[in-house]
């Protein structure tokens, strides 16, 4: 994809929503799931809005415009033996950088690699106003003023146009392997538990029906000691980490309601062991399948749940400061009025 | 008027052990770690609860009183400087860890823990807390997330944000908000991402759950000796780009290396010109594979000699010398002023050198210590305050240095915050939009401006009376006009 310098065109825009008080939804490549389904809204699309900015291998740091494809900042990083560490989702192929920030996502390396949260500098955003602010920047430790960018993180188009953003990138391993275990939910558990508390090259766990996946990353003598002390596991190369991070195994490919649920490691499966269920992330993050459009059974000391997909309403927040923190960041409501997340 | 009403309801509402008034009570209090900035406090509150945190947030607001939260003061930026109409809320009585969760992996701490007590009381079951700022005996918990304090192993385990997983937070108006916990990334808006750091200014941290790692099995430390300071800067560089993550890697300058060897008298070569101190930690395959790794870096960089401890008491030995860079930089000098600015890590060697050249030009010595893997830099500018002027051009040459970490497209501060000691810097590094966007964050939280004003964020009106001109992306504000 060529880069192309669209922000004068985005600015223009929402300057333009500014005097006419028209609101407009932001779009990248349109690979997530939306937050409120309205014919009613002017889109404002970002994938022509493209390019790496800056990248310095020796740094471990890149700049990239918003509509960036993920797919192109990762074959461009590869090509350099590093990774964006958080992973995030390219449904179908496709979503941006700007997107992976307003989503908030992050692969199935999370809780070893960080989220696309932890791993994002900076950003250059235009607010509610049209005003075009930076904030982080392309260093690692940094505590000039709030901590604004990685508020953009999750913020699902809310707060304002995501012009470009600065992320922290880290090596490739030099060795992965996976392996492939028969195991039961509550030996799964175990098993998982048991790294928790010791060094190892652990870097992915997927979980479902009774079959236990692990990826190992790190100096290959490191990865190969942990393989060999893991009882009844075989090195599996049919199984892709990628195609788990992007929703195409075949636990994701009906229609049912599909529910997040985010639980403490020690609460693994309580009370919806009947539904059908793939655990990632060590055990912490699930994904739930439900016959209905009823959540499942999880209560809120447990875990939260959270709808996902093929599910009509999103959920609102009820906090005031998140009315307030909208009305900071967008007073006149041009992103997504009404809309808090 | 409205703070003696406040000061009579706090009375009726808190032990009287919790308050303090007598000047000399409250005299300890007058500053935090930066001590040339002092402000005796109206009143001390030392709340032993929660619900004591409440009530004082509570009277504060309804009396219009302004709080100052603070915890072991040992920040480096005057962020906890007391107000002299405010209230003090010292946080230190609250020092319990109310659970350690191995399932998870999770410690649940009140912010006045200390940071080591974490990783003490988890050691036994082979867990650790993994920010470790030098402080880390004595600063609490809650300061390191106001501050979002780093230390020497952020290059791998990262800054205080990225190991906190949840917190309750109080805030001026009576709420409190509970924010993450044990699990991963819930949906709605960061709120977490924006207490982090935020020095005291949109809410009291009252508990902080932690994430807990695994103490690595090995370790090793590796010392190389440079004849040159900026070939130490490229070696920095190299291995960062070799694909290996050190769990720390500092440099140290020959003023440095000097005062160090002399405090800590551990062996370092005190002819090099600059030092580079690289630990690596893991599993033994990792750690051995990983050393010689380094080992082979550093000598083709042009290293002239370089140790190597794989002996737990030789790793310490080689760390103490750089731990003991402070104390031993206020041996050599009666006062030092410790910087904090990060620069991009290929621009370390341009720096250091601008640095230099600032110290001839303020006739000061300065020491450099830094956290090179993360492009962190702590000059230690010597002076004595003793000696007319000398204060002032300490500062005059801080400040320097942070307009110069600005124009190296880094930051003002990397993980000292910004308190008073910054705020004019503020300034440079943003534009009046920009800190007009942080204006309107903080009252989202804070409507009254009650939590620790006059800190961090600078008003528009400073901005404009320090004369400060804000260079954004090398534009000037209207170009048009004619300049002198």
């Amino acid at each position: 994809m060529p880069d192309r310098d669209d922000s004068a065109y985005l600015v223009g825009t929402i300057e333009n929503a500014v005097s006419s008080g028209e609101p407009i939804a932001i779009l990248g490549h349109g690979s997530k799931p939306r937050l409120v389904e309205s014919d009613d809204i002017a889109f404002l699309c970002t994938s022509d809005h493209t390019g790496i900015i800056d990248y310095r291998p020796d740094e471990l740091v890149i700049t990239a415009r918003s509509g960036t494809s993920l797919e192109e900042i990762q074959e461009v990083v590869h090509a350099q033996g590093q990774m964006l560490p958080s992973d995030p989702p390219m449904f179908n192929r496709k979503g941006t950088v700007g997107g992976a920030i307003a989503s908030g996502l992050s692969g199935p390396g999370r809780p070893w690699y960080g989220s696309t949260r932890d791993s994002l500098l900076g950003v250059e955003v235009v607010n509610g106003k049209g005003q075009r602010l930076n904030f982080g920047g392309k260093v690692i430790k940094n505590v000039a003023g709030f901590d604004i960018a990685r508020l953009y993180a999750g913020s699902k188009g809310t707060l304002g146009l995501i012009l470009s953003a600065t992320f922290k990138l880290l090596p490739v391993s030099e060795h992965e392997i996976t392996v492939e275990l028969e195991r039961s939910d509550v030996d799964a558990f175990h098993l998982l538990e048991s790294y928790s508390r010791r060094s190892s090259t652990l870097a992915g766990s997927c979980h479902s029906e009774q079959t236990l996946y692990l990826r190992f990353a790190g100096a290959t003598s490191a990865v190969q000691q942990d393989f060999s002390t893991l009882n009844g596991a075989s090195v599996c190369s049919s199984f892709s980490w990628s195609e788990l991070r992007d929703q195409n195994l075949s636990f994701f490919g009906d229609s049912s309601p599909l529910w997040r649920v985010s639980l403490d490691r020690g609460n693994l499966y309580q009370n919806i062991d009947e539904l059908s269920v793939l655990s990632e992330w060590n055990g912490s993050l699930v994904w739930v399948k439900t016959p209905t459009e009823s959540p499942p059974p999880v209560s809120t000391d447990v875990g939260r749940v959270e709808p996902f997909r093929h599910l009509g309403v999103q959920p609102k927040s009820s906090l005031k400061y998140a009315s307030r923190l909208k009305q900071a960041f967008d007073p006149l409501g041009i992103f997504e009025p009404e809309v808090v997340v | 008027m409205t703070n003696s009403i406040a000061l009579q309801l706090l009375g009726s509402e808190l032990p009287s052990r919790a308050i303090l008034t007598d000047r000399s009570e409250v005299k300890p209090f007058e500053t935090d770690g930066l001590t040339a900035h002092r402000q005796t406090p109206w009143v001390v509150v030392l709340p032993e609860s929660v619900a004591q945190v409440r009530t004082v947030l509570h009277i504060c607001n309804e009396c219009r009183v302004p709080v100052v939260t603070r915890g072991a003061g040992t920040g480096l930026s005057g962020g906890a400087r007391p107000n002299s109409d405010g209230v003090l809320l010292v946080l230190t009585k609250m020092r319990e860890i109310l659970d350690i969760d191995l399932a998870s992996c999770t410690a649940t701490v009140e912010p006045g823990v200390t940071n080591l007590a974490i990783s003490d009381a988890v050691r036994q079951h082979g867990l650790f807390y993994a920010p470790d700022p030098s402080s880390q005996i004595a600063c609490s918990i809650g300061g390191n997330v106001a501050e979002n304090a780093g230390g020497v192993h952020c290059l791998k385990y990262g800054l205080t944000l990225h190991n906190v997983m949840g917190l309750k937070v109080q805030t001026i108006e009576g709420d409190e908000l509970v924010l993450g916990g044990k699990s991963y990334d819930s949906s709605g808006y960061d709120y977490m991402a924006l207490m982090v750091g935020s020095e005291g200014m949109l809410g009291v941290v009252t508990e902080v759950t932690v994430k807990l790692l695994p103490i690595p099995s090995n370790r090793s430390v590796l010392l190389g000796a440079f004849d040159d300071i900026e070939r130490a800067g490229d070696c920095v560089a190299g291995i960062i780009s070799s694909g290996l993550v050190p769990a720390g890697l500092e440099m140290m300058d020959k003023l440095a290396i000097k005062a160090a060897e002399e405090f800590a008298n551990v062996g370092y070569p005190t002819g090099a010109e600059a030092i580079l101190l690289c630990e690596i930690d893991g599993g033994e395959a990792d750690v051995k594979q990983h050393t010689s790794q380094v080992e082979r870096l550093m000598k083709s960089f042009g290293a002239l000699d370089i140790d190597v401890a794989i002996d737990p008491a030789e790793c310490e030995r080689l760390w103490r010398g750089r731990k003991s860079a402070f104390p031993a930089a206020g041996r050599i000098a009666p006062d030092y002023y410790c910087m904090d600015g990060t620069v991009p890590r290929g621009k370390i060697g341009s720096v250091l050198s601008a640095i230099a050249a600032m110290s001839e030009k303020y006739q000061l010595a300065v020491a450099n210590v830094f956290h090179a893997g993360d492009g962190n830099l702590h000059p230690l500018i010597l002076y004595d305050a003793a000696e007319e002027k000398q204060q002032q051009r300490a500062e005059e040459f801080g400040a320097e240095i942070l307009e110069c970490c600005i124009l190296a497209g880094g930051t003002i501060t990397g993980e000292h915050g910004v308190g008073i000691e910054k705020i004019d810097q503020m300034c440079s590094q943003f534009s009046d939009e920009e800190l007009e966007q942080f204006h309107q964050l903080r009252k989202v939280f804070d409507p009254s401006g009650l939590m620790n004003p006059g800190k961090a964020i600078p008003t528009l009106a400073r901005c404009s009376e320090i004369g400060g001109m804000h260079v954004h992306r090398g534009k000037l504000p209207h170009p048009e006009l004619e300049r002198f």
